[in-house]
């Protein structure tokens, strides 16, 4: 379950890391086409922005899990480890509520979206399959923030701390240099 | 309820909150809609939530910031901060304490292709703390130069706190990140010289300098160098915009480090990943941000402040040298982008009254976060290098920033009392 | 009891939008109402922003939105007929056309919300870095558009449209993104472009009209006086009048660019007119069908607005 649960994260990352790419290399295009050719790439403004958004609503399903939220952290030094760890449980829950009526008001949007018609400037792309595709990250960060709490409440080493600000580990940084 | 109680209790919520390990930008969010809705009513509050953080992530002001992230990953990933330390060793080394001001340039070298400061002292910490450690540097200094010179992250451009200030004050990205060059390079001079003086009697010996050394070390900073004169000239010149310059300017930096055979795919991927959750935890503040400043607008807050800022009569500088007072106590408590996007859109409009010029000021706010991030209680980089190490007090580390903070003091003095030294090299461009 | 109705625009506090149109029609209806019924305005996007306005009146978040329905790209299909290049005359009679026609079909288009008055510049022009006057001369150029209705019409004449939000249009000229702009006159001097295109088509082009919206429960929540006071101030002639100051400052901005000697205002002749509300039919038809499509009569709607301009003598 943990296992399955950790490899299903890891590829909405990887998806959500790949659209990043893309979008870095549409305005490079784009960029290129205006000042190589005089054409640049139709939409690449909305769809850059749009497709952005995507991937960092899917990322924040990511960090949900990883607890690689900028925090201020002065309650570890101070305070007990069982008093730590209901410390935690209230900041998760907190986050998992907000997170919760962000989807639901999220799913409202995306039900006006495709009711409007609303589309991109260029090609008129309809604007709701990106409302939806930030949605569904939303519903994913309810359950990988639902997951933390409960591991937060049942493991005893909780208080873990992964590099909370770069996201990376030790063990990830390359020493080939 | 009126709305300056309303105001009050939100900032008390927000403080709690945040003590208690709630995400800042949720426990902003959170403060944002309640106090949304204790003025103007529940259920437009939580409509709030229906707008305003879909077009935070879509907003095309603010891609240039995961563009800059990820430049700077890749920089770090494809070995970049290690050669700038190398190099930096290779040329400072042999003096006494000569390792420690090799920190300094290399944070320096690495803040000119990364747009933050917490990543550029998170990197530094990671490759030049277990050196100096070695050359048995105490953990004071140690710790406190690269704390410091992780400051540096968000003044020598790209920034990623002056892109959100640019956003915010609808001022040009591009100037902005120009106007930063000078006061960053004075800001590396003087840290280099707090080192110096401040530590020296307690420095450890250089090692000898061998040129051969010191010139195969510089074989490998041209990348960066390269890096940072294509994305910062292309800017300066006015070729392409701050966005196209962030994604392009990643774009050359896995171009290069593939080229070198440093970055395969696999080391693409990571990169793409790791810079997606730094932007992502930076989106989360953002978001919280601005729901906490519709908060305040709908209270009036922000104008009454204002006026009664200007009413004190305290003259042009009395009133900023308060503003200042105010930033730099905020940053004690709170995160550097966190306090751009609260304070800067109320003392905005007081600064435009008082006639002070929009660039200068967002370099001297820029570099009074900078102070905020090495202050206790909250300074961030200290906590990043506290997480980072292992055995070593976060007072020490405090104590070791002590003179670099002498020294920011001294440097925001000089700015505010000679404005051209910040605004003299944006006035050459076209 | 005094009553506030909070509301929201997007463009600065000293604009001529607010200083000459809003506070106006806010300080009538605060006298009208006996001092019972106050306007407390957010300018510059303080609480939302400005592609967001139409549904922050829907949805409460303000009482009153000052929109542009242009910003949302497909959405209002029937009033982007205003948006066609080559219409209107001007922009005060023309903001008073547009309500008079437009108030039946915002009861279907804009049915989430209380339609109550149409805010206009004076007709924009086309802004260039070199001398334009016929619609050839548009090809192979970069142009940041007013609107996705603009964006069509130049991309019909092979150019290609570049948005970029309004604050950033002045860093894409400069920085060459883009080389021409369709923008009200006064804009130009306000963004600061004015160092950048120094070449000025003197053709009432078109027009980017907002529309005042203020939320139905909101309203609905108002004394029957103050309600009857609001219906009294969302008329054409408020249209009008409302518009008046932005409209005159943009005359005022253009009469500046034509005593400029480092500015080149070009009227073209007769021929080159025709050629150029000629290239207007495309974005007609396209207009056309789309709107078909979504089962309007779209023949007559065109000819319920040009009646409407006519009327209003502000046909072109
Ligand atoms: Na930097
Ligand atoms: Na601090």
């Amino acid at each position: 379950m943990n296992k399955l649960f950790d490899k299903t994260i890891s590829a909405i990352e990887v998806v959500a890391a790949i659209l990043f790419g893309a979008v870095t290399l549409l305005i490079v295009l784009s960029a290129i086409g205006r000042y190589g050719f005089a054409t640049p790439i139709p939409d690449s403004f909305d769809l850059s922005r749009l497709v952005l958004g995507v991937a960092i609503v899917w990322g924040f399903a990511s960090l949900g899990f990883r607890d690689s939220h900028i925090k201020v952290s002065i309650t570890s030094h101070i305070f007990s480890k069982p008093v730590t760890r209901w410390i935690e449980v209230f900041a998760w829950t907190l986050l998992l509520i907000f997170t919760s009526v962000l989807a639901w008001k999220m799913f409202g949007k995306f039900l006006s979206t495709h009711a409007s018609g609303e589309t991109t400037f260029d090609l008129r792309i309809p604007l709701w399959p990106f409302v939806f595709a930030i949605w569904l990250g939303l519903v994913g960060a309810i359950i990988t923030t639902l997951y933390r709490i409960i591991q937060i409440m049942t493991r005893s080493d909780f208080c873990i701390i992964e590099n909370s600000i770069t996201g990376s580990r030790d063990d990830e940084v390359q020493n080939d240099v | 309820m009126t709305s300056e109680v309303i105001a009050i209790s939100g900032f008390i919520a927000l403080f709690t909150m945040m003590f208690f390990r709630v995400p800042i930008g949720v426990a902003m969010g959170i403060v944002g809609v309640c106090g949304f809705g204790a003025v103007v009513g529940v259920k437009p509050a939580m409509n709030l939530l229906s707008q305003s953080p879909l077009r935070t992530i879509t907003d095309f002001n603010l891609t240039l910031i995961p563009f800059f992230i990820l430049m700077g990953v890749l920089a770090t990933n494809s070995g970049m901060s290690r050669e700038l330390f190398r190099a930096g060793n290779a040329w400072f080394g042999w003096m006494k304490g000569g390792l420690g001001l090799a920190s300094v340039g290399a944070c320096g070298g690495f803040a000119a292709i990364c747009g933050s400061s917490v990543a550029t002292a998170a990197t530094m910490t990671k490759i030049a703390y277990p050196e100096m450690k070695k050359a048995n540097y105490s953990d004071e200094v140690a710790t406190g130069v690269i704390a410091a010179g992780g400051t540096l992250g968000i003044l020598i451009p790209p920034s990623v706190v002056l892109a959100v200030y640019g956003f915010i004050t609808e001022q040009d990205v591009g100037v902005l990140f120009i106007a930063g060059l000078v006061p960053g390079l004075l800001a590396v001079l003087l840290y280099m010289l707090a080192v110096r003086f401040w530590y020296g009697r307690s420095l450890p010996e250089g090692k000898a300098f061998s040129w051969k050394e010191g010139f195969a070390s510089l074989k490998g900073v041209w990348a960066v160098l390269l890096l940072f004169v294509c994305v910062i000239l292309a800017i300066y010149l006015g070729v392409v915009t701050a966005t196209e310059a962030a994604a392009t300017g990643a774009f050359l930096t896995a171009v290069i480090g593939i080229a070198r055979r440093r970055i395969n795919r696999r080391s693409l991927l990571n990169s793409l990943i790791e810079a997606l959750r730094t932007s992502v935890a930076i989106y989360t503040i953002l978001i919280g941000a601005i729901l906490f400043g519709y908060f305040l607008a709908i209270t009036q807050v922000p104008q009454e402040v204002a006026s009664s800022l200007l009413d004190l009569g305290l003259g042009r500088f009395g009133t900023l040298l308060l503003i200042l007072l105010l930033f730099l106590i905020m940053g004690c408590f709170l995160d550097a982008m966190a306090m751009i996007i609260l304070m800067v859109p109320i003392v905005f409009p007081i600064i435009q009254q008082l006639g002070f010029d929009p660039i200068w000021f967002g370099i001297v706010v820029v570099m009074t976060v900078e102070l905020g991030l090495i202050t206790p209680p909250v300074g961030m980089n200290v906590f990043i290098i506290d997480n980072l190490t292992k055995n070593v007090k976060i007072t020490t580390i405090f104590k070791g920033v002590l003179p670099f903070v002498l020294v920011d003091v001294l440097r925001l003095a000089l700015i505010v009392a000679f404005p051209a030294i910040v605004l003299f090299l944006p006035e050459t461009m076209s | 009891q005094a009553e506030t109705l909070r509301l929201s625009h997007w463009v600065p506090a000293t604009h001529p939008v607010q200083v000459t149109g809003i506070e106006p029609w806010a300080k009538s209806i605060e006298e009208a109402s006996g001092g019972d019924l106050s306007i407390q305005i957010f300018p510059a996007q303080q609480i939302g922003s400005a592609p967001d306005h139409y549904d922050m009146v829907r949805d409460g978040i303000v009482d009153i939105s000052w929109t542009n329905p242009g910003y949302n790209a497909g959405r209002f299909p029937i009033y982007s007929l205003i948006e066609i290049p080559f219409h209107i005359s001007g922009g005060a009679a023309g903001a008073k056309a547009i309500h008079s026609w437009y108030q039946d079909y915002a009861k279907k288009e804009m049915s989430d919300v209380f339609f109550c008055a149409v805010n206009s510049h004076e007709t924009g022009a086309l802004h260039s870095k070199k001398k334009i006057t016929q619609p050839s001369e548009l090809s192979g150029l970069n142009i940041r558009p007013a609107h996705a209705t603009m964006a069509r019409f130049v991309s019909n004449l092979g150019a290609a449209p570049v948005q970029v939000p309004a604050p950033e249009a002045r860093e894409a000229i400069a920085r060459g993104i883009a080389d021409a702009i369709t923008f009200p006159w006064g804009s130009i001097y306000d963004f600061g472009i004015d160092k950048e295109v120094k070449y000025h088509m003197d053709l009432p082009m078109y027009v980017s009209a907002q529309v005042l919206l203020f939320n139905k429960d909101s309203l609905n929540g108002l004394s029957e006086q103050n309600r009857q006071v609001i219906y009294d101030h969302c008329t054409p002639d408020w249209s009008q009048k409302m518009s008046q100051g932005w409209v005159d400052d943009d005359r005022a901005a253009r009469e500046q660019m034509i005593a400029d000697e480092g500015h080149t205002v070009t009227r073209p002749s007769e021929e080159e007119e025709a050629l150029w509300r000629e290239a207007a039919i495309p974005s007609l038809d396209k207009w056309k069908s789309d709107v078909a499509a979504s089962g309007i009569d779209a023949d007559k709607t065109y000819e319920d607005y040009l009646q409407s301009l006519q009327e209003n003598n502000a046909d072109y």
